[in-house]
């Protein structure tokens, strides 16, 4: 007997069997196994032909499948292992749940389809970011009135029509030697410090740069220990006792 | 203060369902008049020539366009209109939203396949979330449902689904199901 297959639409093995046995629904004569079977691997080979993987799902199902149908070739008296018996009996009642949980879950998805479609008509605003993302910058008053935007706007086109101002270009550049030095009498007079406190003294940018240089520097050396709980907790430094010898650093010059 | 027209404004300007607790404490007002202006308002949009309808959705109440009106917002924002979530997508849903907290091993065993992908389309369209992880070593990955979810199937709460033994196939249909599996009798014809 040959097979018509049909090229049906299914997602996964259960979906498959369940569309056979459907199919065969209105027939009077009943759906065997052997010819579900049958159809079953038949769709196996048309995937193969079709260059579709066969998956291991598809596999499992139909070695449960040939297991059924080839114990029910053997005659009603032959001597079958019991316990194998009980176990292909619960492999059948598993797939048969899982078919019906499979039909179960379908039903359940045309009803959130039809649901779906009911809601999808009605429109609410949405609008701007996630409010979990990003909080919504706060209204902002601009709290000047014309005139004053006016005069603010006069200052600044003067300023731009004005000499470029130079003063505010440091050119004099601060030693980490000199840092160093520094660092190590300051650190004299106290044991423990951090480096906020101990560079609270400094005016420019650029010096805290050279006095962190002269901590790295120093903590290279041994001389002083550097701590820090966090990225943003004080770094605390602690002066250890001085290694004997005389230290060169590649910042003398 | 007119509670009513109270409501109304913040409704508009809200991003997702308010609900009557969070009005009452805006309003300080006790819940059950909120529950009162509620109603007033949705009898008023109803009523009068509101492009506005009152609903409740997912987690509270929201203001959302009259559905007839629909096509001109589609108009308006030249959107093609929503796109229909597939049939794998709908059947994953269905089994995350009444077997949470679900990995994607179990969602295989009812699905017969995997379900990957279908997990992505709802994870990205905000239906879904990943809600936890399996104790033990696999450490699977384990979805539910979204409060977005319940708004738009209008379920206030998980509670609300409709019972999973009202969907159960009918005696009829699984009679045809267990036909094959069952042992053939002696009666009937020879076996090939």
């Amino acid at each position: 007997m040959s097979y018509e297959v049909r090229t049906a639409v299914y997602e996964g093995p259960l979906d498959l069997l369940l569309q056979l046995i459907t199919s065969h629904r209105l027939e009077v004569t009943e759906l065997r196994l052997s010819d579900l079977v049958t159809e079953y691997l038949a769709h196996l080979d048309l995937m193969r032909t079709m260059d579709l993987e066969v998956t291991s799902e598809f596999l499992v199902i139909a070695a449960t499948l040939i297991q059924l149908k080839a114990r029910r070739l053997l005659p009603g008296d032959a001597d079958v292992d019991l316990d194998e018996d009980l176990l292909l009996a619960e492999e059948r009642d598993r797939l048969l749940a899982r078919l019906l949980a499979n039909l179960t879950f379908k039903d359940v998805a045309a009803v959130f389809a039809l649901r779906f479609e009911a809601t999808e008509l009605l429109v609410a605003r949405e609008v701007g970011p996630d409010p979990g993302v990003a909080p919504p910058p706060r209204d902002l008053r601009i709290g000047v009135g014309s005139e004053e935007l006016h005069r603010i706007a006069e200052r600044v086109l003067r300023r731009l029509a004005a000499e470029p101002d130079l003063d505010h270009l440091d050119l004099e550049l601060p030693s980490v030697s000199a840092a160093i030095a520094d660092l190590r009498r300051r650190l004299d007079a106290e044991i423990e410090t951090d480096f906020y406190r101990i560079t609270a003294h400094l005016g420019r940018p650029i010096e805290l740069v050279a006095y962190f240089l002269a901590v790295l520097e120093l903590a290279r050396w041994g001389l002083v220990e550097a701590r820090q709980a966090d990225h943003r907790a004080p770094i605390v430094l602690r002066r250890t006792t001085a290694p004997a010898g005389t230290l060169v650093s590649e910042w003398d010059t | 203060m007119d509670a009513t027209a109270a409501i109304e404004a913040v409704l508009f300007v809200a991003e997702e369902p308010v609900s009557v607790a969070e009005l009452s404490q805006v309003l300080e007002i006790p819940p059950a008049e909120v529950n009162a202006a509620l109603r007033r308002l949705g009898e008023r949009l109803a009523s009068g020539a509101s492009g506005l309808v009152l609903r409740e959705a997912g987690k509270g109440w929201r203001l959302y366009t009259r559905p007839d009106l629909h096509p001109y917002l589609e108009r308006y924002t030249s959107s093609p209109g929503a796109t229909r979530l597939s049939r794998a997508a709908l059947e994953t849903l269905a089994v995350v939203a009444y077997r949470q907290p679900v990995s994607r091993g179990q969602l295989a065993e009812i699905r017969g396949v995997d379900s990957e992908q279908a997990l992505h389309t709802l994870e990205r369209r905000g239906l879904i979330d990943v809600i936890g992880t399996a104790p033990g070593s696999g450490q699977a990955l384990l979805y539910g449902t979204t409060d977005l979810f319940l708004e738009k199937l209008g379920l206030a709460s998980l509670a609300d689904l409709p019972p999973l033994a009202d969907h159960v196939p009918p005696a009829s249909v699984v009679e045809v199901l267990e036909r094959p599996f069952r042992p053939e009798e002696p009666s009937s014809d020879s076996r090939s």
